[in-house]
C-alpha cells in the first residue's frame, strides 16, 4: 500500500482537491487509516496556526519589572565578578527571547506561506477539531514512532539475514505476518470507531509485540 | 536383542553410527569457582543438548560430548567469580545445513547460587535445582527449567519454554513456541505470538500474559491484592478459578464471545456497542483479573 506524499495530504487536508488527487488517491483514503490520520493531523495544525496572533508581544508589565530588578541588585564583588561574570547577563536573556520570538514568529510564517498557491480555506480554520481528529492524530504520531523502529530493526535483521538459519528467518516472518495482520484488523476497527481506547490499546500492544520480535532477532545476529 | 541395540547395529552395518562416534570427543573439565558466580555458555552450533544441574558444591563441572570439529574454549575469572565458555562450530553455520544428528551434549554441574546465562542456537536446555538466577535464550529446540531461581529470563524464537516450579521474577516468551508455566511466581509475564500460553496450578501475584493468535489458559490462584492481565488477539483465553477466589473480573472483546460459566452474570455490549463486555465480582472482590481479545473467545470457568 502506497501512502500519499506530503503535498497530497495537504490538498486534502485544504480541501482543495487539485488535480494531482485522483480517484485512486480517494479510494486510498477511504481505506487508509494513517493517512486520514495524516489529513486530522493537518488540518488540526492548520486550526491552531490560524488561531496563533498575527505578531507575539511581550506583556506590558516586563520590561519594567525586569529593570527594576537589574536596578535592584546588589554590587557584585570583585571577587566575584570573574566567576560570575560567565553567567549571561540579564539583557542576554532578553536578547534570546527576542532571537526566540524571531524564530517561533519565522516558523510559523513559515507552515502558513509555505504554500502560497493554496490558501487555507476558511471551512478548515473554522471546523473544530473532533475528538476524533485528536485521538487519530495521537495515535498516528504513536504509531509512527512504532513503525520507524520496526523498520530500522527490519532492516538490521534484513542486511545480516544470511548470518542467521533459513528457519529462524522463516519464523521472524511467519511471527511478523501474523502480527502484522492482527495490526492491520485493529487499525481498521479503529478507523471505524477512533473513541474506542480498548482497540487503541490492542494495537499499541500488537505493536509492542512486533518491535519485542525484532529486537529478539536482531540479538541472535552474530556480534560483529 | 532390544530394539535400541537393532537399530545401533543397523546403523553400524550402514557405516553411520561409527561416524558420528567417530565425530565426536569428549569434554571434562573441572572447575573450583564461587557459590554466586556468574557463568556465561554460548553454544553457536546448530543443535545441542544441555543438561544444567544446581549442585550444593563450589566447583562447576562441565562434561560431555562436542563434534570433533567443534571448539569448545573457554575459562574462568582470576576472581573465580566468573566464568565464560563456548562451543562453536563454524561450519555447520556457514553451510546452513542442519545437523543429522545432535553431537553436542553437555553436563553442567553449577553451584546452586550461581548466575546462569546460556544462548544458543537450537538447543534443548534442561536446568534443574539452581535458586540463583537464570538467562537463557535459544532460537528452536526446548527450554524447561524445573526448580526455585530467584529469577528467570528465558527467550526462544521456535522453540518451547517451560517452567516447573515458584518464581520470584518470571519473564518468558516465545514466537512461535508454548509457554508452560506450571507453579508460581510474584511477577510473572509470559508471551509468545502463535504459541499457547498455559499456567497450571500454583499462585501469581502479579502476572501478565500475552499473545496473538496462540490461546492462554490459566488455572491458578492469585491472592487478593493480586492483578492478572490476559490478552490475546485471535486466541481463546480459557480461565479456571475456584468459585470461592476473591476477585474482581473485567473481560473485554471487540469481536469474539464471552462465556461465563462461574455465575449467572453474563456479558454486554459495551458503552460504544461495538464491544462486548463482562464485569464480574467473586467472594466480595480482591484480586484485579483483566482478560481481553480482539476476536478470540474469553471462557471463566470453575475449577
Amino acid at each position: 500500500m502506497k501512502h500519499l506524499t506530503e503535498e497530497q495530504l495537504n490538498d486534502l487536508a485544504d480541501d482543495a482537491i487539485p488535480a494531482r488527487v485522483g480517484p485512486e488517491h480517494e479510494r486510498h483514503i477511504a481505506e487508509c487509516l494513517t493517512c486520514r490520520a495524516e489529513i486530522a493531523r493537518i488540518r488540526s495544525l492548520a486550526k491552531r496556526i490560524g488561531a496563533l496572533p498575527l505578531s507575539i508581544q511581550p506583556p506590558a508589565e516586563t520590561w519594567p519589572m525586569i529593570s527594576a530588578r537589574i536596578r535592584n541588585s546588589a554590587p557584585i564583588p570583585d571577587q566575584e565578578r570573574s566567576v560570575l561574570s560567565r553567567r549571561p547577563p540579564a539583557w542576554s536573556w532578553l536578547a534570546a527571547a527576542a532571537v526566540l520570538l524571531v524564530v517561533v514568529s519565522s516558523a510559523v510564517t513559515t507552515l502558513v506561506v509555505r504554500r502560497p498557491d493554496v490558501e487555507v480555506p476558511a471551512t478548515v480554520a473554522s471546523r473544530p477539531a473532533t475528538d476524533n481528529d485528536r485521538n487519530l492524530a495521537a495515535l498516528s504520531s504513536r504509531e509512527e514512532g512504532f513503525r520507524n523502529t520496526a523498520d530500522e530493526l527490519w532492516a538490521a535483521v534484513n542486511a545480516r539475514r544470511d548470518q542467521l538459519s533459513p528457519e529462524t528467518i522463516a519464523t521472524v516472518e511467519r511471527s511478523i505476518k501474523l502480527i502484522d495482520a492482527a495490526i492491520l484488523e485493529a487499525r481498521e476497527a479503529l478507523a471505524s470507531d477512533p473513541n474506542n481506547a480498548v482497540i487503541a490499546d490492542m494495537l499499541a500492544a500488537r505493536y509492542e509485540r512486533k518491535v519485542d520480535l525484532l529486537k529478539r532477532a536482531t540479538e541472535l545476529l552474530p556480534q560483529s | 536383542m532390544s530394539p535400541g541395540m537393532r537399530i545401533r547395529l543397523a546403523l553400524i552395518c550402514l557405516g553411520v553410527f561409527p561416524g558420528v562416534i567417530a565425530a565426536q570427543r569428549r569434554v571434562d573439565e573441572r572447575h573450583p569457582i564461587s557459590p554466586d558466580a556468574s557463568i556465561r555458555l554460548t553454544l553457536v552450533v546448530p543443535m545441542a543438548t544441555v543438561r544444567v544441574i544446581g549442585w550444593d558444591r563450589d566447583t562447576l563441572s562441565i562434561t560431555g560430548t562436542i563434534g570433533n570439529d567443534d571448539r569448545f574454549d573457554g575459562g574462568l575469572l582470576a576472581s573465580r567469580q566468573g566464568a565464560k565458555f563456548y562451543v562453536e562450530s563454524q561450519k555447520a553455520f556457514k553451510e546452513k545445513k542442519p545437523a543429522a544428528s545432535k553431537p553436542v551434549s553437555l553436563e553442567l554441574r553449577v553451584p546452586a547460587r550461581s548466575r546462569l546465562w546460556i544462548k544458543g542456537g537450537g538447543a534443548d536446555v534442561d536446568i534443574r535445582d539452581v535458586t540463583g538466577s537464570l538467562d537463557v535464550s535459544i532460537v528452536g529446540g526446548r527450554i524447561r527449567v524445573a526448580g526455585t531461581p530467584r529469577e528467570v529470563n528465558a527467550e526462544a524464537m521456535d522453540g518451547n519454554i517451560e517452567i516447573v516450579g515458584t518464581i520470584p521474577w518470571l519473564r518468558a516468551k516465545s514466537a512461535a513456541g508454548a509457554v508452560t508455566l506450571n507453579g508460581g511466581g510474584d511477577d510473572v509475564a509470559l508471551s509468545s505470538v502463535s504459541g499457547n500460553v498455559v499456567v497450571d496450578e500454583g499462585s501469581i501475584t502479579r502476572g501478565r500474559f500475552e499473545t496473538v493468535t496462540g490461546d492462554i489458559r490459566y488455572r491458578g490462584t492469585t491472592p487478593r491484592d493480586g492483578s492478572l492481565t490476559f490478552d490475546s488477539h485471535s486466541g481463546a483465553v480459557e480461565l479456571l478459578f475456584s468459585p470461592k477466589a476473591q476477585a474482581n473480573f473485567d473481560f473485554t472483546t471487540i469481536s469474539g464471545s464471552i462465556s461465563n460459566e462461574i455465575s449467572s452474570a453474563r456479558a454486554i455490549a459495551g458503552k460504544d456497542m461495538r464491544r462486548r463486555e463482562l464485569g464480574l465480582t467473586l467472594g466480595g472482590g480482591g484480586a484485579r483479573i483483566v482478560a481481553r481479545t480482539f476476536k478470540g473467545g474469553i471462557t471463566l470457568r470453575p475449577r
